[in-house]
């Protein structure tokens, strides 16, 4: 269970987790980490980038990718000497955003620092979310979004791939939930937590 | 017209289209050149009659060396009978064997249908190969504007055989762009800085382009920058004008065939790359 203090400790997967991430072939190309001017290459460009950014998010579990963070391996390739620049992060992360695999995380989303990555497609996330309310008799309660993320004392196991999620990741699982007519998303609000009640 | 003294003595014949005359006694003697237009009539009798023997001989020697071929041809069939599953399984064999028939001119991809194609199954080999490697340059397309390094495409067309299918080899791939180049769409193989890269768009490279790509491949990184070919400083260095520099790399830009990259640290220039002559271009 990670608390507060926990967000600023580097998060230490278990060995179990998985094998190194093998990045694609185009990763060890200079040029891919430049924009390309021409419309045909640069198509090809980002789809690949697309490509890569969700799958290293969907073996990490990673829900947000920060673009001012630098130490991002995702973003660079020290053998080569190349990193992708800021502007052609943000670009490649809005066209996840206009393929709706993506979503900007800021105010009015203006700034584009900060994204939420959604490395299976909100529809799939929502599934999960209410097969794992059936399977543990969760109709007509109310959970709190901490804890399926694990972040609170819950008698059940979180469903698969919210762990440690971040809450806004969440919330927006919760209204698509909603938008499909399998629960309610109830807001926080003083005393208590914003959270999902299943129908 | 003819001059008075000559016009007594010799009769035009409207029929062969030429002078007749009394035959003097000195020309009974063995033959030689004779002045007058007699004697151009005898030169002309003379190079027919040489001309019917030559043609006689050649006549003679190309049904001989008709013969001959026909020979090889049969053997060639026979041999090809005998060793039908080595040229299907070996691509080496399979090359040896082309140049064999090569050598006797015999085409065995020249149809679909026929004894060649029936017994080797040639026809689909190749088909199907071809297809492979169409797929495989139009995959690449967006990456290298359509010009394909050879082992590069080699790797392509095995990974989409799969590992249970026959090999094949360089040979083959060269036999197999061939039959596409009949269809169109200008597939040719180039060699540009001793390397065999694979065309599969009808764009013709210009001079300066054609240099271009392969001083990047001289490089041995595959890639240049427009200081390089502004350069005079070493051997070689083709010391272009910045403005000639500039336009040949954005041509190459823009068809596809050049990638930029703003990313190296150590010079701050751009780089140019060539996917084309690139060892490892990341696909």
């Amino acid at each position: 269970r990670r608390g507060p203090r926990d967000a600023l400790r580097p998060r230490v997967w278990s060995t179990t987790m998985s094998s190194s991430f093998e990045f694609p072939e185009f990763f060890e190309y200079p040029p891919y980490f430049t924009v390309q001017p021409n419309p045909d290459t640069q198509r090809k460009q980002t789809e690949l980038w697309k490509s890569l950014i969700l799958g290293w998010c969907r073996h990490h579990r990673e829900f947000t990718v920060r673009v001012d963070d630098e130490s991002l391996v995702l973003f660079r390739n020290d053998r080569i000497g190349r990193k992708l620049p800021t502007d052609a992060r943000r670009f490649f992360l809005d066209a996840l955003v206009s393929a709706g695999a993506a979503r900007w995380m800021d105010d009015g989303a203006a700034r584009k620092s900060r994204a939420l990555i959604f490395w299976q497609s909100l529809g799939v996330w929502v599934t999960v979310l209410s097969d794992w309310a059936a399977r543990n008799g969760l109709e007509g309660q109310v959970v709190a979004l901490c804890e399926i993320t694990g972040d609170d004392e819950v008698g059940v196991p979180t469903p698969d791939g919210f762990r440690d999620a971040p809450v806004e990741f969440v919330a927006l699982v919760a209204l698509e939930l909603e938008k499909k007519g399998k629960g309610v998303f109830v807001p926080s609000d003083a005393g208590r937590d914003a959270g999902v009640k299943f129908f | 017209p003819a001059r008075a003294g000559v016009a007594c003595l010799c009769e035009w014949s409207f029929s062969s289209q030429s002078w007749h005359g009394p035959t003097p006694p000195y020309a009974k003697r063995k033959m030689r050149r004779r002045p007058g237009i007699a004697g151009i009539q005898q030169r002309r009798d003379a190079s027919v009659a040489i001309q019917a023997v030559g043609e006689d001989a050649e006549r003679q020697s190309v049904e001989a060396m008709r013969a001959q071929l026909l020979k090889f041809r049969n053997s060639l069939e026979q041999f090809a009978l005998k060793h039908k599953s080595e040229i299907k399984q070996d691509p080496g064999f399979r090359a040896q064997f082309h140049a064999m028939c090569a050598n006797v001119g015999v085409d065995p991809l020249a149809s679909n249908k026929g004894f060649w194609t029936e017994l080797l199954g040639f026809g689909d080999f190749y088909y199907e190969l071809g297809v492979q490697v169409a797929e495989a340059c139009l995959a690449t397309r967006d990456h290298d504007g359509g010009l394909c390094d050879m082992t590069q495409l080699m790797r392509h067309v095995q990974h989409r055989r799969g590992n249970a299918a026959q090999p094949i080899s360089e040979d083959d791939l060269l036999r197999a762009i061939e039959r596409l180049a009949c269809l169109g769409g200008g597939w040719r193989v180039l060699t540009i800085g001793g390397k065999k890269v694979v065309r599969s768009v009808p764009t013709e490279l210009s001079t300066d382009q054609n240099d271009v790509i392969r001083w990047a491949s001289e490089s041995g990184v595959g890639s240049i920058t427009k200081s390089q070919l502004e350069s005079t400083k070493t051997n070689g260095a083709p010391g272009w004008h910045k403005t000639r520099a500039q336009t040949i790399l954005d041509q190459l830009v823009k068809s596809g065939i050049a990638m930029v990259d703003d990313g190296d640290a150590k010079t701050g220039e751009r780089v140019y790359w060539l996917p084309c002559v690139s060892k490892r271009n990341g696909c």
